[in-house]
């Protein structure tokens, strides 16, 4: 009897156990710092509309790092700094821009001028560039 | 035949043969102009309606489903366009693209271009269908950046139908907005207009033929792309119709305006 009883409560504790690791699994990921230094741009992407097309975008750009210091953000759009952050550790930037091409934000360590993050925002388009193209026409 | 007439077979008879002769860049080469294309879209249209005794079951308003696609191989081309963006009224054509230069291209073309027709007679109730024919003809595509033109010169529906159309439009951009106004003129000949818009004396309406004539259309639109696979796209259209057709005892009126907002997934 007592036997049989254990065995029940050990049945049940390991389908307890079962069910409950995973959700343990998932809180102990997300209670876990984010991985530093990371650059994020929002949106992902620039989307025109056609192949070679300027393409217009508000961006907005969120950093963070683990050690408090002197940093600066730069683009593959302009040679000087678009933003510098002194004693931070994290910092946002937005700007409006045009792009041709896919563009790159970096950011710098102010004194050592050492990379410590970067990321790429893309260029995308619907329609390929192409002469006589469907897309081109098709409202006639 | 008059001299309009004689000028359009002999010039579709030369462009014919110049397209016989005209060495292909099939053979040799790739033709610029293979590849595929689709999309669909989906939206809401309106358009007004220039018809007196229209069927009610042939309506152009409301939610639409919309599929534009293109296949081109080795210079041989499918098209098929339904829905809000159709303007030249050919829903399925096919051809040869057989030539290209660096800003024309030229396709002898077999389609429709005018679309098909039902008018319900007013005692009766009976419908008097008028059917749009597929024909042959010579399409000519110019492409000059943001400015695209597009020539067509084609026999037509009716005994001895012919059609001829030219369209100009001019792209502009605006943020990520692409913006657009295209003008447009067609000519259909008495064959055209009378196969769609002649009608006998009966149940109370005049006997009616028509005379060739000229419609004018001008169209203003935008596309705006969600993301890389989806547009939103819309635009206003205005046709001003010939008086062969607007006189006719089943027309109401001089003009149509159509108007669409569609939303499209491009693969």
């Amino acid at each position: 009897m007592f036997s049989s009883f254990t065995n029940k409560k050990f049945i049940i504790l390991t389908i307890i156990t079962l069910f409950a690791l995973p959700k343990v699994a998932l809180s102990t990921q997300a209670e876990q710092p984010a991985n530093l230094p990371e650059l994020k741009i929002i949106p992902t992407k620039c989307v025109s509309l056609q192949q070679e097309q300027v393409c217009y975008v508000d961006v907005t750009v969120v950093w963070q790092v683990s050690d408090v210091g002197d940093y600066c953000l730069f683009s593959s759009l302009q040679g000087k700094s678009l933003q510098c952050w002194s004693s931070a550790k994290q910092g946002t930037f937005s700007e409006e821009i045009e792009m041709t091409d896919d563009l790159v934000y970096t950011l710098t360590d102010t004194k050592s001028e050492l990379e410590i993050v970067s990321n790429r925002l893309p260029l995308a388009w619907v329609y390929k560039k192409e002469k006589f193209s469907h897309s081109s026409w098709r409202l006639f | 035949m008059n001299t309009f007439k004689l000028l359009f077979i002999t010039t579709l008879h030369v462009l014919s043969f110049i397209m016989l002769i005209t060495p292909t860049q099939a053979s040799s080469e790739e033709n610029i102009r293979d590849g595929a294309y689709l999309d669909i879209g989906v939206g809401q249209t309106y358009k007004s309606d220039p018809f007196k005794y229209h069927n009610p079951n042939d309506r152009d308003n409301g939610l639409v489903l919309g599929v534009n696609g293109r296949y081109q191989k080795k210079g041989f081309f499918v098209e098929l366009r339904l829905g809000a963006s159709e303007q030249g009224k050919s829903r399925l054509s096919y051809g040869y693209n057989f030539l290209n230069t660096e800003h024309w291209s030229y396709d002898f073309q077999i389609a429709t271009n005018h679309k098909d027709l039902e008018h319900k007679l007013p005692q009766s109730n009976v419908n008097s269908r008028r059917v749009s024919n597929v024909a042959s003809g010579l399409r000519i595509l110019g492409d000059y950046d943001n400015t695209h033109l597009r020539f067509i010169a084609a026999k037509a529906s009716g005994a001895g139908g012919l059609y001829a159309a030219g369209w100009l439009s001019q792209n502009y951009q605006y943020n990520n907005w692409n913006f657009y106004s295209t003008a447009g003129i067609e000519y259909r000949n008495e064959d055209v207009v009378n196969h769609f818009y002649a009608i006998n004396e009966v149940e109370g309406l005049p006997y009616y033929r028509g005379k060739a004539g000229l419609e004018y259309t001008g169209q203003v639109g935008g596309s705006y792309p969600i993301s890389e696979d989806f547009v939103l796209e819309g635009f206003i259209r205005a046709t001003m119709l010939p008086s062969g057709v607007s006189e006719s005892p089943l027309v109401d009126g001089n003009k149509v305006v159509e108007a669409a907002m569609v939303v499209k997934y491009v693969f």
